[in-house]
Protein backbone atom coordinates (compact mmCIF):
# COMPACT_ATOMS: atom_id res chain seq x y z
CA UNK A 1 0.00 0.00 0.00
CA UNK A 2 2.96 2.29 0.62
CA UNK A 3 3.56 2.36 -3.14
CA UNK A 4 0.21 4.10 -3.45
CA UNK A 5 1.65 7.12 -1.70
CA UNK A 6 2.25 9.53 -4.52
CA UNK A 7 5.62 10.79 -5.57
CA UNK A 8 4.75 14.36 -4.66
CA UNK A 9 6.16 13.69 -1.22
CA UNK A 10 9.50 12.66 -2.65
CA UNK A 11 10.58 9.03 -2.77
CA UNK A 12 12.20 8.75 0.64
CA UNK A 13 9.50 10.64 2.46
CA UNK A 14 6.81 8.54 0.78
CA UNK A 15 8.42 5.30 1.85
CA UNK A 16 8.75 6.57 5.40
CA UNK A 17 5.31 8.06 5.76
CA UNK A 18 3.74 5.31 7.76
CA UNK A 19 1.10 7.84 8.81
CA UNK A 20 -0.22 8.08 5.26
CA UNK A 21 -0.35 4.30 5.23
CA UNK A 22 -2.36 4.35 8.47
CA UNK A 23 -4.69 7.00 7.06
CA UNK A 24 -5.32 4.82 4.01
CA UNK A 25 -6.31 2.05 6.40
CA UNK A 26 -8.68 4.45 8.16
CA UNK A 27 -10.12 5.21 4.75
CA UNK A 28 -10.84 1.51 4.38
CA UNK A 29 -12.72 1.47 7.67
CA UNK A 30 -9.98 0.53 10.12
CA UNK A 31 -10.76 2.55 13.23
CA UNK A 32 -7.77 1.20 15.15
CA UNK A 33 -5.44 2.95 12.72
CA UNK A 34 -7.17 6.24 13.49
CA UNK A 35 -6.46 5.56 17.16
CA UNK A 36 -2.77 5.05 16.36
CA UNK A 37 -2.62 8.33 14.43
CA UNK A 38 -4.39 10.11 17.27
CA UNK A 39 -1.99 8.80 19.90
CA UNK A 40 1.02 9.61 17.75
CA UNK A 41 0.15 13.20 16.89
CA UNK A 42 -2.26 14.35 19.59
CA UNK A 43 0.33 15.99 21.82
CA UNK A 44 2.20 17.85 19.10
CA UNK A 45 -1.02 19.20 17.59
CA UNK A 46 -2.40 20.31 20.95
CA UNK A 47 0.91 21.85 21.99
CA UNK A 48 1.19 23.73 18.72
CA UNK A 49 -2.38 24.99 19.03
CA UNK A 50 -1.82 25.89 22.67
CA UNK A 51 1.15 28.06 21.77
CA UNK A 52 -0.79 29.60 18.90
CA UNK A 53 -3.89 30.60 20.90
CA UNK A 54 -2.31 30.51 24.38
CA UNK A 55 -5.32 28.91 26.01
CA UNK A 56 -5.33 25.22 26.89
CA UNK A 57 -9.09 24.69 26.70
CA UNK A 58 -9.36 26.46 23.34
CA UNK A 59 -6.34 24.52 22.05
CA UNK A 60 -7.94 21.19 22.96
CA UNK A 61 -11.23 22.27 21.45
CA UNK A 62 -9.45 23.12 18.19
CA UNK A 63 -7.44 19.89 18.27
CA UNK A 64 -10.69 17.94 18.65
CA UNK A 65 -12.01 19.74 15.62
CA UNK A 66 -8.80 19.04 13.67
CA UNK A 67 -8.92 15.29 14.35
CA UNK A 68 -12.64 15.22 13.70
CA UNK A 69 -12.01 16.82 10.30
CA UNK A 70 -9.29 14.28 9.58
CA UNK A 71 -11.71 11.51 10.44
CA UNK A 72 -14.53 13.01 8.40
CA UNK A 73 -12.22 13.50 5.42
CA UNK A 74 -10.97 9.92 5.41
CA UNK A 75 -13.06 8.89 2.41
CA UNK A 76 -11.64 11.63 0.25
CA UNK A 77 -8.12 11.30 1.65
CA UNK A 78 -5.35 10.97 -0.92
CA UNK A 79 -1.76 10.74 0.28
CA UNK A 80 -0.48 13.59 -1.82
CA UNK A 81 1.82 14.78 0.97
CA UNK A 82 3.01 13.84 4.43
CA UNK A 83 0.11 13.19 6.77
CA UNK A 84 1.51 15.58 9.38
CA UNK A 85 1.70 18.36 6.80
CA UNK A 86 -2.01 17.95 6.12
CA UNK A 87 -2.82 17.65 9.84
CA UNK A 88 -0.87 20.79 10.72
CA UNK A 89 -2.42 22.62 7.80
CA UNK A 90 -5.87 21.88 9.23
CA UNK A 91 -4.68 22.81 12.74
CA UNK A 92 -3.11 26.07 11.55
CA UNK A 93 -6.23 26.96 9.59
CA UNK A 94 -8.35 26.40 12.71
CA UNK A 95 -5.97 28.37 14.91
CA UNK A 96 -5.89 31.35 12.56
CA UNK A 97 -9.69 31.34 12.34
CA UNK A 98 -9.96 31.14 16.13
CA UNK A 99 -7.59 34.07 16.53
CA UNK A 100 -9.53 36.09 13.99
CA UNK A 101 -12.81 35.17 15.70
CA UNK A 102 -11.51 36.68 18.92
CA UNK A 103 -10.88 33.54 20.91
CA UNK A 104 -7.46 35.05 21.55
CA UNK A 105 -9.13 37.55 23.85
CA UNK A 106 -9.59 34.66 26.23
CA UNK A 107 -5.95 33.81 25.70
CA UNK A 108 -4.90 37.32 26.65
CA UNK A 109 -6.62 36.82 30.01
CA UNK A 110 -4.57 33.69 30.43
CA UNK A 111 -1.32 35.57 29.88
CA UNK A 112 -1.77 37.03 33.34
CA UNK A 113 -2.70 33.74 34.93
CA UNK A 114 -0.60 30.85 33.75
CA UNK A 115 0.28 29.32 37.10
CA UNK A 116 -1.38 26.08 36.03
CA UNK A 117 0.91 25.95 33.00
CA UNK A 118 4.06 25.83 35.05
CA UNK A 119 5.77 22.53 34.28
CA UNK A 120 5.17 20.01 37.05
CA UNK A 121 8.87 19.34 37.46
CA UNK A 122 9.41 23.00 38.32
CA UNK A 123 7.18 22.51 41.33
CA UNK A 124 7.77 19.00 42.54
CA UNK A 125 11.38 18.20 41.64
CA UNK A 126 13.26 21.43 41.92
CA UNK A 127 11.01 22.98 44.56
CA UNK A 128 11.79 26.58 43.62
CA UNK A 129 11.59 29.32 46.14
CA UNK A 130 8.78 31.83 45.87
CA UNK A 131 11.27 34.26 44.35
CA UNK A 132 12.47 31.75 41.73
CA UNK A 133 8.91 30.90 40.93
CA UNK A 134 8.06 34.56 40.44
CA UNK A 135 11.09 35.06 38.20
CA UNK A 136 10.08 32.02 36.18
CA UNK A 137 6.50 33.28 35.84
CA UNK A 138 7.72 36.70 34.78
CA UNK A 139 10.01 35.19 32.12
CA UNK A 140 7.24 32.95 30.90
CA UNK A 141 4.83 35.86 30.64
CA UNK A 142 7.38 37.78 28.58
CA UNK A 143 8.02 34.87 26.25
CA UNK A 144 4.31 34.28 25.74
CA UNK A 145 3.68 37.92 25.20
CA UNK A 146 6.55 38.19 22.68
CA UNK A 147 5.24 35.19 20.74
CA UNK A 148 1.67 36.49 20.87
CA UNK A 149 2.82 39.82 19.47
CA UNK A 150 4.27 38.21 16.34
CA UNK A 151 2.18 38.41 13.18
CA UNK A 152 0.15 35.20 12.81
CA UNK A 153 2.20 33.59 10.05
CA UNK A 154 5.51 34.39 11.72
CA UNK A 155 4.12 32.95 14.94
CA UNK A 156 2.98 29.74 13.26
CA UNK A 157 6.31 29.40 11.46
CA UNK A 158 8.37 29.89 14.63
CA UNK A 159 6.25 27.43 16.62
CA UNK A 160 6.56 24.76 13.94
CA UNK A 161 10.29 25.39 13.49
CA UNK A 162 11.28 25.72 17.14
CA UNK A 163 8.92 23.37 18.97
CA UNK A 164 7.88 20.86 16.31
CA UNK A 165 11.31 20.88 14.62
CA UNK A 166 9.76 20.93 11.17
CA UNK A 167 11.86 21.54 8.10
CA UNK A 168 11.40 24.64 5.95
CA UNK A 169 9.82 22.61 3.16
CA UNK A 170 7.16 21.18 5.46
CA UNK A 171 6.39 24.53 7.09
CA UNK A 172 6.06 25.97 3.59
CA UNK A 173 3.50 23.34 2.65
CA UNK A 174 1.58 23.86 5.88
CA UNK A 175 1.45 27.62 5.38
CA UNK A 176 0.93 27.41 1.64
CA UNK A 177 3.96 29.49 0.72
CA UNK A 178 7.44 29.01 -0.69
CA UNK A 179 10.44 27.84 1.30
CA UNK A 180 12.12 31.20 0.83
CA UNK A 181 9.02 32.89 2.22
CA UNK A 182 9.25 30.64 5.29
CA UNK A 183 12.92 31.51 5.74
CA UNK A 184 12.00 35.16 5.54
CA UNK A 185 9.16 34.75 8.08
CA UNK A 186 11.51 32.96 10.48
CA UNK A 187 14.30 35.46 9.94
CA UNK A 188 12.05 38.37 10.88
CA UNK A 189 10.37 36.51 13.74
CA UNK A 190 13.67 35.48 15.36
CA UNK A 191 15.02 38.98 14.87
CA UNK A 192 12.02 40.43 16.74
CA UNK A 193 12.21 37.80 19.47
CA UNK A 194 15.97 38.26 19.97
CA UNK A 195 15.45 42.00 20.40
CA UNK A 196 12.48 41.60 22.74
CA UNK A 197 13.93 38.85 24.88
CA UNK A 198 17.63 39.83 24.80
CA UNK A 199 17.59 40.90 28.45
CA UNK A 200 16.64 37.37 29.51
CA UNK A 201 20.16 36.09 28.82
CA UNK B 1 35.05 33.33 4.50
CA UNK B 2 33.16 36.64 4.47
CA UNK B 3 31.23 37.54 7.57
CA UNK B 4 28.01 35.56 7.69
CA UNK B 5 26.07 38.63 8.75
CA UNK B 6 26.75 40.42 5.48
CA UNK B 7 23.93 38.82 3.56
CA UNK B 8 20.59 37.46 4.67
CA UNK B 9 21.31 34.11 2.97
CA UNK B 10 24.49 33.63 4.98
CA UNK B 11 22.85 34.82 8.18
CA UNK B 12 20.28 32.13 7.46
CA UNK B 13 23.16 29.62 7.43
CA UNK B 14 24.20 30.89 10.83
CA UNK B 15 20.61 30.49 12.07
CA UNK B 16 20.57 26.95 10.71
CA UNK B 17 23.83 26.31 12.56
CA UNK B 18 22.24 27.59 15.78
CA UNK B 19 19.24 25.31 15.19
CA UNK B 20 21.66 22.41 14.63
CA UNK B 21 20.20 21.95 11.18
CA UNK B 22 23.50 21.96 9.26
CA UNK B 23 25.42 18.95 8.05
CA UNK B 24 28.72 18.21 9.81
CA UNK B 25 30.88 19.82 7.08
CA UNK B 26 28.60 22.91 7.00
CA UNK B 27 28.74 23.23 10.77
CA UNK B 28 32.54 22.90 10.72
CA UNK B 29 32.80 25.81 8.25
CA UNK B 30 30.59 28.01 10.43
CA UNK B 31 32.57 27.08 13.54
CA UNK B 32 35.83 28.00 11.83
CA UNK B 33 34.39 31.43 10.97
CA UNK B 34 32.96 31.91 14.47
CA UNK B 35 36.42 31.53 15.99
CA UNK B 36 37.62 34.63 14.22
CA UNK B 37 34.46 36.78 14.09
CA UNK B 38 33.15 38.47 17.25
CA UNK B 39 30.05 39.77 15.45
CA UNK B 40 28.94 36.30 14.45
CA UNK B 41 29.85 35.00 17.91
CA UNK B 42 27.57 37.63 19.41
CA UNK B 43 24.77 36.78 16.99
CA UNK B 44 25.07 33.05 17.67
CA UNK B 45 25.10 33.66 21.43
CA UNK B 46 21.96 35.81 21.18
CA UNK B 47 20.18 33.17 19.12
CA UNK B 48 21.25 30.47 21.60
CA UNK B 49 19.88 32.55 24.48
CA UNK B 50 16.62 33.02 22.64
CA UNK B 51 16.35 29.31 21.98
CA UNK B 52 16.95 28.52 25.65
CA UNK B 53 14.38 31.12 26.69
CA UNK B 54 11.80 29.57 24.37
CA UNK B 55 12.58 26.16 25.87
CA UNK B 56 11.25 27.46 29.18
CA UNK B 57 7.76 27.52 27.77
CA UNK B 58 6.41 24.04 28.25
CA UNK B 59 2.94 23.18 27.01
CA UNK B 60 0.56 21.69 29.57
CA UNK B 61 -0.28 17.99 29.58
CA UNK B 62 -3.11 16.84 27.37
CA UNK B 63 -6.37 16.32 29.30
CA UNK B 64 -6.98 12.71 30.29
CA UNK B 65 -10.42 12.69 28.70
CA UNK B 66 -9.30 14.15 25.36
CA UNK B 67 -9.68 10.86 23.44
CA UNK B 68 -12.95 10.01 25.16
CA UNK B 69 -14.43 13.37 24.19
CA UNK B 70 -13.26 12.99 20.60
CA UNK B 71 -14.62 9.45 20.24
CA UNK B 72 -17.87 10.62 21.79
CA UNK B 73 -18.18 13.25 19.07
CA UNK B 74 -17.36 10.70 16.37
CA UNK B 75 -19.90 8.27 17.86
CA UNK B 76 -22.48 11.02 18.14
CA UNK B 77 -22.11 11.87 14.46
CA UNK B 78 -22.23 8.20 13.48
CA UNK B 79 -25.27 7.54 15.69
CA UNK B 80 -27.08 10.51 14.26
CA UNK B 81 -26.83 8.99 10.81
CA UNK B 82 -25.03 12.12 10.04
CA UNK B 83 -25.01 14.04 6.82
CA UNK B 84 -21.56 12.83 5.88
CA UNK B 85 -22.70 9.19 5.82
CA UNK B 86 -24.20 9.98 2.46
CA UNK B 87 -20.69 10.69 1.23
CA UNK B 88 -19.55 7.26 2.32
CA UNK B 89 -21.05 4.45 0.27
CA UNK B 90 -19.06 1.84 2.20
CA UNK B 91 -20.11 3.24 5.55
CA UNK B 92 -22.94 1.08 6.80
CA UNK B 93 -23.68 0.58 10.45
CA UNK B 94 -20.57 1.64 12.31
CA UNK B 95 -17.35 3.41 11.53
CA UNK B 96 -15.21 0.29 11.55
CA UNK B 97 -17.60 -2.43 10.43
CA UNK B 98 -17.16 -2.89 6.68
CA UNK B 99 -13.51 -3.87 6.80
CA UNK B 100 -14.13 -6.33 9.57
CA UNK B 101 -16.79 -8.11 7.56
CA UNK B 102 -14.58 -8.19 4.47
CA UNK B 103 -11.81 -9.81 6.44
CA UNK B 104 -14.10 -12.57 7.66
CA UNK B 105 -16.02 -13.33 10.81
CA UNK B 106 -13.24 -14.77 13.00
CA UNK B 107 -11.01 -11.78 12.42
CA UNK B 108 -14.00 -9.51 12.99
CA UNK B 109 -14.87 -11.17 16.30
CA UNK B 110 -11.28 -10.97 17.52
CA UNK B 111 -10.95 -7.37 16.41
CA UNK B 112 -14.29 -6.44 18.01
CA UNK B 113 -13.08 -7.89 21.30
CA UNK B 114 -9.88 -5.86 21.07
CA UNK B 115 -11.73 -2.71 20.10
CA UNK B 116 -14.24 -3.26 22.93
CA UNK B 117 -11.44 -3.69 25.47
CA UNK B 118 -9.82 -0.58 24.03
CA UNK B 119 -13.05 1.37 24.25
CA UNK B 120 -13.69 0.27 27.85
CA UNK B 121 -10.15 1.22 28.85
CA UNK B 122 -10.29 4.47 26.93
CA UNK B 123 -13.72 5.46 28.23
CA UNK B 124 -13.96 4.35 31.82
CA UNK B 125 -17.14 6.30 32.53
CA UNK B 126 -19.07 5.02 29.57
CA UNK B 127 -21.62 2.25 30.04
CA UNK B 128 -22.96 0.10 27.19
CA UNK B 129 -26.28 1.86 27.61
CA UNK B 130 -24.83 5.30 27.18
CA UNK B 131 -25.54 5.58 23.46
CA UNK B 132 -28.76 7.61 23.84
CA UNK B 133 -26.91 9.96 26.20
CA UNK B 134 -24.15 10.40 23.59
CA UNK B 135 -26.77 11.10 20.99
CA UNK B 136 -28.26 13.73 23.22
CA UNK B 137 -24.85 15.39 23.41
CA UNK B 138 -24.60 16.03 19.71
CA UNK B 139 -23.20 19.53 19.52
CA UNK B 140 -23.09 20.15 15.85
CA UNK B 141 -25.69 21.84 13.79
CA UNK B 142 -26.16 20.55 10.30
CA UNK B 143 -25.45 23.75 8.32
CA UNK B 144 -22.31 24.24 10.35
CA UNK B 145 -21.19 20.69 9.62
CA UNK B 146 -21.79 21.16 5.93
CA UNK B 147 -19.76 24.35 6.04
CA UNK B 148 -16.93 22.61 7.88
CA UNK B 149 -16.93 19.72 5.43
CA UNK B 150 -16.72 22.07 2.49
CA UNK B 151 -14.02 23.95 4.31
CA UNK B 152 -11.98 20.80 4.88
CA UNK B 153 -12.56 19.59 1.33
CA UNK B 154 -11.45 22.99 0.05
CA UNK B 155 -8.41 22.75 2.26
CA UNK B 156 -7.70 19.28 0.96
CA UNK B 157 -8.03 20.18 -2.71
CA UNK B 158 -6.21 23.47 -2.27
CA UNK B 159 -3.52 21.56 -0.45
CA UNK B 160 -3.26 18.85 -3.12
CA UNK B 161 -3.07 21.53 -5.77
CA UNK B 162 -0.38 23.37 -3.84
CA UNK B 163 1.65 20.22 -3.31
CA UNK B 164 1.36 19.25 -6.96
CA UNK B 165 2.37 22.73 -8.06
CA UNK B 166 5.33 22.64 -5.70
CA UNK B 167 6.26 19.21 -7.03
CA UNK B 168 6.19 20.50 -10.58
CA UNK B 169 8.21 23.55 -9.61
CA UNK B 170 10.85 21.46 -7.94
CA UNK B 171 11.14 19.25 -11.00
CA UNK B 172 11.88 22.29 -13.16
ZN1 LIG C 1 31.06 36.96 10.96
Amino acid sequence: MVERVKDDMGGAAAALDFDAELMLRVKEGDGASFGVLLEKHRSSVIHFLYRMVQNHAVAEELAQEAFLRVYRSRVTYEPTAKFTTWLFRIATHLALNALRDGKNERSQERLDDDSSDMPVRQVSDLRPSVEQSMVYQAKLAEIRSAIAALPEKQRAAVLMHKYEEMEYSQIAKVLGCSESAVKSLLFRAYETLRARLAHMA
Amino acid sequence: MNCLLETREETQVLLDYCARALSAPGAALVEAHLQSCPRCQEFAAAQKNLSEALDLWQAPEVSLDFNRRLYQRIDAEAAQGSWWKSLLPQFERGPFQPTLWRRGLPVAVAACLLVTVGIVLERPGKSPNSAPKDMAQIESIQPEQVEQALDTMDLLSEFSHHVRTEGQESKL
